[in-house]
C-alpha cells in the first residue's frame, strides 16, 4: 500500500512540474512574440516619420522660385535624448558627384538614410529614401554635423579626427531646415 | 482541515487572478494589434487612445521601464481657412476648414477647433493619469535625470489671408466655459476634471495664430497642441513628501493655469511648482532646468491643462506630471519642453 502511495505521489509531483514548466515555457514565447511584433510596429513608425520628413523636404524644395527661401520642421527619429547620436541623417548628391546611391544616378537628390555616417553612399543604399530635386545643383551646408572618424596620422598611427560632414542630423525631438533657393542651386541648412 | 481548505481556496482564487491578468494582458495586445491591422474600419483616434493603453498597462520586464509599445498616434494637422500651403507643404492628411464669412461663426469655428484639440490631447492620454513613459526610464538609468517626453496631438494653422479682426476676438476660456464638448452634459473644464478657476489666456493663442512675435517668435501662424510628462525617479514615494524641509501629504490635483516661476535655475510651471507633488518632484529630478529666456517666455504664455501625483495602472507606485499645452510650432518652442518627442509626424 505504502509503494503505491509513493508511486502515486511521484507521478502527481511530476505531473505538476511538468505543467508548471510547460506553463513558463508558453508565457515566455507569448511575451517574445509580443516583444517582437512591438518591435517591427515601432521601426515601421520611424520609417513612415522618415518617409513624412523626405516627402516634406522633396515637395519644399520643388515649390521653390529663384530667390525664394522656406522652412521645414521635421520630426524627431531618435529614440534617446539629444546627447546621443542617432544614425538617421540627411544627405543630397548632385548628378556629376563620383560616388552618388545607385539607384539616382545621373540626378540630383535629397535622400533620408539610416546608418554609419562614415560610408554616407554605403548607408543611403542599404537604407535610404531617396527623391529626385528638379535644379541645376543641390547643396548641404557644410557645417552641418561634425562626426569622429578614424585617421591615419603619420606620427601617432591611427587616430580619430573630428572633420565636417555635408549633412543634417535627426534628433530625438523637432529639427528645422531652411530651404533656399538662388541661382538654380537648391540649399538644405539645418538652423539652430 | 479548515485552514487546508482555506489554503486551497486561496491557492484557486490567486490562480484565477493570474489567469484573468493574462488573460486582460493577452486581450489589450490583440485588440492592439487587431486595430493596427485596420480590422472593420477603426480609425487612427482608437489606435491611438488604445496604444496609450497598452503603453500604460502591458506590464514592464524590467522595475520602471515603460514597455516597448509604440504610441500610435498620429499628428492631426488643422487648416483654418483652407489655405496654408507654407505650413502643410508635402503633408498629407490635412483637415481644410472652411471659415464662415460671418465673423461670428467663423469665430466659433476657431474656438471650437482648438477647445475640441486640447480636449482630445488630454483625454487622450488618459488626462495624464496614466504612467505612459514609465517613471525610471533608460535614460534614468544612464544620466540620474528624467527626460520630459511628448507627443504632438495637433497642429493648427490658420490661413494667412484670414481676417485678423477674428482670430483677436476668439477667446478659449470662454469657450470651453460656456460649451459643452460632444457626449457631455458639462463644460470642457467639468467634464476634464480641471478647476477653470486658473486664468486660461486668450491671448497666448490670439497672438500665436497671428504670428505676431509677442507670442510667437518666428511668426509661423501656427500652434501645436503638446501633451508632455515628465516622472520622478522610482525611489521617489508619493505618500508623504519633503518640500522645503516640511512633510507635505502628497494628494493628487488637476489644474489650469499659464504662469511660470524662476529661480535658483529651474524654469517650471507654476501649477507644478506651487502644487505639493509636483514641487517635490522637481526637488526629486533636481536637473529639470530650462535655460534660456525665450524658453521660460513660451512656458509663461502656455495654456496648460496639467496634472501631477500618482499614476493609475501599472506605474501605480509611481509619480510624475502631464501637461497638455498650447505653444507657437516652432523648434525652440516644442524642444524647450521635449526632449524626446514620440508619435507620428
Amino acid at each position: 500500500m505504502i509503494r503505491i502511495n509513493n508511486k502515486k505521489g511521484f507521478l502527481l509531483l511530476e505531473k505538476s512540474v511538468l505543467e508548471l514548466i510547460l506553463t513558463i515555457i508558453g508565457i515566455l514565447l507569448i511575451l517574445v512574440v509580443v516583444v517582437y511584433l512591438f518591435g517591427l510596429v515601432s521601426t515601421a513608425q520611424v520609417k513612415r516619420n522618415a518617409q513624412t520628413s523626405l516627402d516634406i523636404l522633396e515637395s519644399r524644395a520643388n515649390s521653390l522660385e529663384d530667390g525664394q527661401k522656406i522652412m521645414a520642421k521635421l520630426p524627431g527619429l531618435c529614440k534617446e535624448g539629444n546627447d546621443k547620436t542617432c544614425d538617421w541623417f540627411i544627405a543630397g548628391w548632385n548628378k556629376d558627384d563620383l560616388k552618388i546611391p545607385e539607384k539616382y544616378l545621373l540626378k540630383n537628390v535629397i535622400c533620408v538614410c539610416n546608418g554609419k555616417m562614415d560610408d554616407l553612399v554605403n548607408a543611403c543604399n542599404v537604407q535610404g529614401l531617396c527623391r529626385e530635386v528638379k535644379s541645376a545643383k543641390i547643396e548641404i551646408a557644410l557645417n552641418s554635423f561634425e562626426v569622429k572618424v578614424d585617421a591615419m596620422n603619420k606620427k601617432e598611427g591611427k587616430t580619430t579626427e573630428l572633420i565636417k560632414l555635408p549633412i543634417i542630423a535627426f534628433q530625438s525631438n523637432l529639427i528645422e531646415v531652411e530651404i533656399s533657393k538662388n541661382n538654380g542651386v537648391v540649399s538644405f541648412k539645418k538652423i539652430g | 482541515m479548515l485552514i487546508e481548505r482555506g489554503k486551497k481556496r486561496g491557492a484557486i482564487q490567486a490562480e484565477y487572478i493570474l489567469i484573468a491578468v493574462i488573460l486582460i494582458i493577452a486581450f489589450i495586445a490583440l485588440a492592439y494589434f487587431l486595430v493596427r491591422l485596420n480590422i472593420q474600419g477603426i480609425g487612427e483616434d482608437a489606435a491611438c487612445k488604445l496604444s496609450i493603453l497598452a503603453k500604460a498597462t502591458v506590464p514592464t520586464l524590467l522595475p520602471g521601464v515603460a514597455p516597448s509599445v509604440p504610441i500610435e498616434c498620429v499628428t492631426k494637422k488643422i487648416c483654418l481657412g483652407g489655405e496654408c500651403k507654407e505650413n502643410f507643404e508635402g503633408e498629407k492628411n490635412v483637415d481644410e476648414v472652411k471659415l464662415s464669412k460671418d465673423s461670428i461663426v467663423s469665430r466659433k469655428q476657431i474656438e471650437k477647433k482648438v477647445a475640441d484639440s486640447f480636449y482630445d490631447c488630454w483625454d487622450d492620454f488618459g488626462r495624464g493619469k496614466m504612467d505612459i513613459f514609465g517613471s525610471l526610464s533608460e535614460s534614468i538609468i544612464a544620466t540620474g535625470n528624467s527626460k520630459p517626453r511628448c507627443v504632438v496631438c495637433s497642429r493648427i494653422a490658420i490661413d494667412k489671408n484670414a481676417d485678423p479682426k477674428v482670430v483677436e476676438k476668439v477667446n478659449i476660456r470662454d469657450y470651453m466655459t460656456n460649451n459643452k464638448p460632444k457626449g457631455s452634459d458639462f463644460n470642457y473644464f467639468k467634464t476634464l476634471d480641471l478647476g477653470s478657476d486658473s486664468k486660461l489666456d486668450a491671448r497666448t493663442i490670439q497672438g500665436s495664430l497671428l504670428g505676431q512675435s509677442e507670442y510667437n517668435s518666428k511668426k509661423s501662424n501656427e500652434v501645436a497642441v503638446v501633451f508632455m510628462q515628465i516622472s520622478a525617479p522610482s525611489q521617489f514615494k508619493a505618500g508623504t513628501t519633503m518640500v522645503g524641509g516640511a512633510a507635505v501629504g502628497a494628494g493628487s490635483v488637476a489644474f489650469v493655469g499659464s504662469k511660470l516661476i524662476t529661480g535658483s535655475g529651474l524654469r517650471v510651471f507654476k501649477p507644478v511648482l506651487t502644487n505639493p507633488v509636483g514641487a517635490s518632484i522637481v526637488a526629486a529630478i533636481g536637473s529639470l532646468a530650462f535655460a534660456s529666456a525665450e524658453i521660460s517666455a513660451a512656458w509663461s504664455r502656455a495654456d496648460v491643462a496639467a496634472y501631477c501625483g500618482t499614476y493609475t495602472g501599472r506605474g501605480s507606485s509611481n509619480t510624475g506630471c502631464s501637461v497638455v499645452q498650447i505653444l507657437p510650432y516652432d523648434r525652440s518652442s516644442i524642444n524647450s519642453i521635449c526632449e524626446i518627442v514620440e508619435g507620428e509626424a
